[in-house]
């Protein structure tokens, strides 16, 4: 969870710069709202009001932060960064409503919930009354508890007003007499500027970062005052915090049996496909002389800490009185999770999830269908050279393996592999994709590529 | 991807920017980028990338360089910080399996400084060589007009480090670096030598070094002669020299050591007491030597006799339908024989270059040349078998480039050659696959197509199981821009320039055999 934005991960970034406009697989479900004009007055709407209420210092600053803000926030939305639909709002409505009903305090009337297409488990309070909160969090989640939880945390970190008064600090920081001036005697300098530069820079950065950590804490800790008002199981918010807490050792930790459901009798697999190359280093980390305190540089405390934290300040007592709209959430998710990494071109993730599908033989002909699917785009971003694009290639320092393999294997592939590896797996699983029209699409393209 | 803005210009400020108004503080940390590029083998294999930037000025003339190292898969494995003197630069980097290298020459101390990492990144001791008044002079000079690498890793056992020497004439020195424990050597050229001498290496493995030297009476003097010299690496004892042969003049375009640890050399032959550097060819010629410097086999193949009955030929080594053949790379393909890849040019008149002429003789100015123009045609490949007899020709088509020639006067040999050393030939690099027995041949060609803009494309050959193939990428998409570079063997890296956005990023694609 963060407090103002979403932490943009690579991944996640380029979801922002793809123009795609796409029809959810749900019907129920769209990537563009029915109320597009609707959703981008509101936007504006509240932007207006925080323009409207802005005091102090660099006033013109601080007004383009909150209009790039918007037109970033509309421009996902154009983009399919989110998605919309009444199955979704529906599960999630009742959860807010005892919230609020608990929190008679809390102001409503802005609050507007968006969901991100993201498979990483995250949400975000983006300050004026919009939160996100990406679909992967369903995923992650056990509860409603756990959900609400959630919830309360975002919107404690809006009722402190953390968001703005970050970007506001740091406006009002970088522009203050006493940086401004250091700055300059930086610049006028013979020597050692660099040094100089740096160090301010990084003096600074620890400053916002550590208001960042004093923030978080703040808000779960509000959050939890927030939750033991609605009856919700306040033990939710541990619950919740260790899983994200332990994020790496939940997700990819399955090994995918690539080497099997991709070894055919007629095109063996091959195990230089997923084996790590030679690097010029034997290191578990990047060797940065110029790296800043990773420690310092978290926005969020570890969770321990912030654990331990509301231990201390809380009685924290177990509760019963909870609801289940969670499992409907987590399937819509679920659904969901495979053709938005597809969309996005996010091949190494679709490839891993599809084949982890087939091997627990659970929703085995979903993963067959987006195997088969993920095959035919494999090849074409190849044909295209986009494939370095899309998929970054496997790191030494990645901890997730399983992934890693993953990925060699996409970049390692020749076209004349994939053509066959492609052929030959919709010949072996095409009694269980049946008459899929997206699984016939791909074997007929692999059909006429071996002609 | 990487987003090469962060890499080059916020390299240490890698935390702050989460609004765009950092600049105000980024701007006091920005530094410049004196070189980048990638570190590849002698065989044009990339283990990684490197930039390498002046961070801050320091004082008593001192400055802060950084050297940022990202490995073949773009990941970003190190950043090293290092004081020295102002005005270095780097002159050489190589991966040799146990230590990543890198030369730089300190103008200011007048010295060669030796910097090497482990396989733990960590920083080794420097070595530092002392340069004379005469290689200061040539290695300034030198490394003002182009990047140099003087470096050249061997594999899991040192460095080899080129020198730039002078005596009665400008020489050479190959000073040898073991980092497995061996022993430190150092080759130079005959100091009393009334030739200027030159040295290229190659071929190398753990064994062996295969040296050529270039010897003229001056630098420019189209007439040379070329003696192959052979070393072994771990004493730097001369196993055997290859003496030019006036008689028999042969120009080296490639050679190699075989797993039988034989020295295979191939390239062209001329008609005796020629002048290598502006003289037809006679035809293709292969031998095999032994260690102990004794001939094991060789084949010559004449455009005359034998060339000329799988192409037709005009006269001399002009064909009929290729017109003249610029040979840049002849390589081995295992049991699959050999292959000799070119381009076709021709030299032609140029109306514009007359014209221009014409107008600058009527103002009172005079041209060496641009009377004349090389034009490069397709791209070709001999197909050879393993005794050298030519098997087939493959035409791969490319657009026509024209390159006004430098002189008009000259044979177009002569020309050929200039052009080559300009870098005007399409061809870019040829990268070879030991392990699945493949080669990638890389040209960059202007594409002229039908109703649509013209582009740039990056074109490769591929010899995959027997078969030659081809693959193409444009180099123009829109509002982006690609720039090929080398990358690891059977990629190429793309650095791509979306103009919109004024921004660059770089990513690694496989090359397509279909």
């Amino acid at each position: 969870m963060t407090k103002d934005k979403l932490r943009l991960s690579p991944t996640i970034l380029f979801f922002l710069f793809v123009c795609l406009k796409l029809q959810a697989q749900d019907p129920q479900l769209n990537y563009l709202p029915e109320n597009r004009k609707h959703i981008e007055n509101y936007l504006k709407s509240i932007e207006q009001h925080r323009l409207a209420t802005l005091d102090g210092d660099n006033i013109s600053e601080k007004r383009k932060i909150y209009r790039e803000k918007t037109e970033k926030f509309i421009q996902n939305i154009q983009d399919s960064v989110f998605i919309f639909g009444a199955s979704l709002t529906e599960n999630l409505k009742p959860l807010l409503q005892r919230i609020y009903k608990g929190n008679p305090q809390i102001d409503t009337d802005n609050h507007y919930f968006f969901f991100h297409r993201s498979s990483i488990p995250n949400a975000a309070c983006y300050g004026d009354g919009s939160f996100a909160i990406n679909m992967g969090m369903f995923t992650y989640l056990e509860n409603d508890d756990e959900l609400a939880f959630i919830l309360s945390h975002e919107m404690a970190h809006l009722l402190l007003n953390h968001v703005n008064k970050k970007a506001e600090r740091y406006i009002d920081t970088i522009n203050s007499k006493a940086i401004r001036e250091k700055s300059k005697a930086i610049k006028k300098q013979r020597y050692n500027t660099i040094r100089d530069g740096r160090a301010l820079v990084k003096d600074l950065t620890y400053e916002l970062m550590s208001h960042s950590r004093h923030a978080e804490a703040q808000a779960d800790s509000l959050g939890l005052i927030l939750l033991k008002n609605t009856g919700y199981n306040p033990h939710a918010a541990l619950s919740a915090l260790t899983k994200l807490g332990k994020l790496e050792q939940i997700r990819f930790i399955k090994a995918s049996k690539i080497d099997s459901i991709l070894n055919f009798e007629s095109f063996p697999f091959r195990l230089n496909w997923i084996e790590e190359e030679e690097t010029l280093f034997n290191i578990s980390e990047s060797s940065n002389d110029y790296a800043f305190d990773k420690d310092s540089l978290k926005t969020h405390p570890e969770i321990p800490y912030r654990l331990e934290k509301l231990h201390m300040e809380h009685q924290i007592e177990e509760s019963q009185n909870t609801t289940n709209y969670l499992p409907q959430l987590k399937q819509l998710a679920k659904k969901q999770q495979l053709h938005t990494l597809l969309d996005f071109n996010q091949l190494d993730l679709a490839l891993y999830e599809s084949l982890i599908m087939i091997q627990d033989q659970q929703e085995h002909r979903e993963g067959v269908v987006k195997t088969a699917v993920t095959l035919k785009k494999m090849y074409l971003a190849k044909k295209r050279h986009k494939m370095g694009k899309y998929v970054p290639q496997s790191s030494p320092f990645s901890e997730e393996i399983h992934l890693n393999r993953i990925r060699s294997f996409v970049h390692k592939l020749e076209l004349k592999h994939i053509r066959k590896i492609g052929y030959y797996f919709c010949h072996r699983y095409g009694a269980i994709a049946g008459d899929h029209i997206e699984f016939l699409d791909a074997k007929d393209f692999f059909e006429s590529l071996n002609q | 991807m990487k987003n090469i803005t962060l890499l080059t210009l916020l390299l240490l400020v890698s935390n702050i920017n989460v609004y765009a108004q950092n600049r105000t503080i980024a701007n006091i940390t920005k530094f410049n980028v004196k070189n980048s590029g990638a570190i590849s083998d002698g065989e044009n294999d990339v283990d990684g990338y490197y930039f390498f930037y002046e961070v801050d000025k320091l004082e008593n003339k001192e400055r802060e360089y950084a050297i940022q190292i990202l490995d073949k898969n773009l990941n970003d494995v190190a950043t090293k910080s290092m004081i020295s003197k102002k005005r270095t630069v780097l002159i050489g980097k190589g991966f040799n399996g146990d230590q990543l290298t890198f030369a730089l020459f300190n103008k200011l101390d007048k010295k060669i400084e030796i910097v090497s990492f482990d396989k733990q990144a960590n920083n080794l001791t420097p070595i530092q060589l002392p340069v004379s008044p005469g290689e200061f002079r040539r290695l300034a000079s030198q490394s003002k007009a182009r990047p140099l690498n003087l470096l050249l890793p061997v594999d899991n056992k040192g460095f080899l480090l080129k020198r730039l020497l002078t005596g009665k004439k400008s020489g050479y020195a190959m000073q040898y670096f073991p980092t497995n424990g061996g022993k430190k050597w150092e080759f130079h050229s005959d100091k009393t030598s009334q030739e200027t001498l030159d040295i290229s290496t190659i071929a190398i493995n753990e064994k062996v070094v295969v040296l050529l030297e270039k010897s003229q009476r001056y630098a420019s003097s189209a007439k040379m002669s070329l003696r192959t010299i052979v070393l072994e690496i771990d004493t730097g004892n001369l196993l055997f020299t290859r003496d030019y042969d006036e008689l028999d003049p042969r120009l080296i375009t490639n050679a190699f050591i075989t797993k039988e640890d034989q020295i295979v050399f191939l390239g062209q032959y001329y008609k005796p007491k020629a002048k290598l550097a502006k003289a037809e060819s006679l035809g293709l010629y292969t031998e095999v030597y032994h260690m102990d410097g004794t001939l094991s086999y060789e084949n010559k193949l004449s455009w005359k006799d034998h060339i000329s009955k799988k192409v037709a030929i005009k006269k001399g080594s002009k064909t009929k339908d290729y017109g003249y053949i610029y040979f840049h790379e002849i390589v081995r393909m295992g049991n699959d024989g050999y292959y000799a890849i070119g381009e076709q040019y021709s030299k032609k008149a140029d109306a514009a270059g007359i014209a221009l002429g014409v107008l600058a003789a009527a103002g009172g100015g005079a041209t060496a040349g641009g009377f004349t123009k090389l034009t490069i045609t397709d791209a070709i490949v001999f197909k050879f078998d393993n005794k050298f007899d030519l098997i087939d020709v493959e035409i791969f088509e490319k657009g026509k480039s024209n390159i006004p020639n430098v002189f008009d006067f000259g044979s177009p040999q002569m020309n050929a050659h200039m052009v080559k050393a300009l870098g005007g030939f399409d061809y870019a690099y040829t990268q070879i696959d030991k392990e699945n027995n493949r080669f990638y041949a890389n040209f960059i060609d202007y594409e002229r197509l039908k109703g649509e803009q013209n582009k740039l494309a990056f074109k490769t050959i591929i010899h995959d199981e027997g078969e030659l193939s081809s693959d193409k990428i444009y180099l123009e998409e829109g509002k982006t821009n690609f720039f090929p570079l080398p990358a690891k063997i059977g990629y190429v890296l793309l650095m791509e320039y979306d103009k919109e956005k004024k921004e660059i990023s770089i990513h690694t694609e496989k090359l397509n055999i279909e």
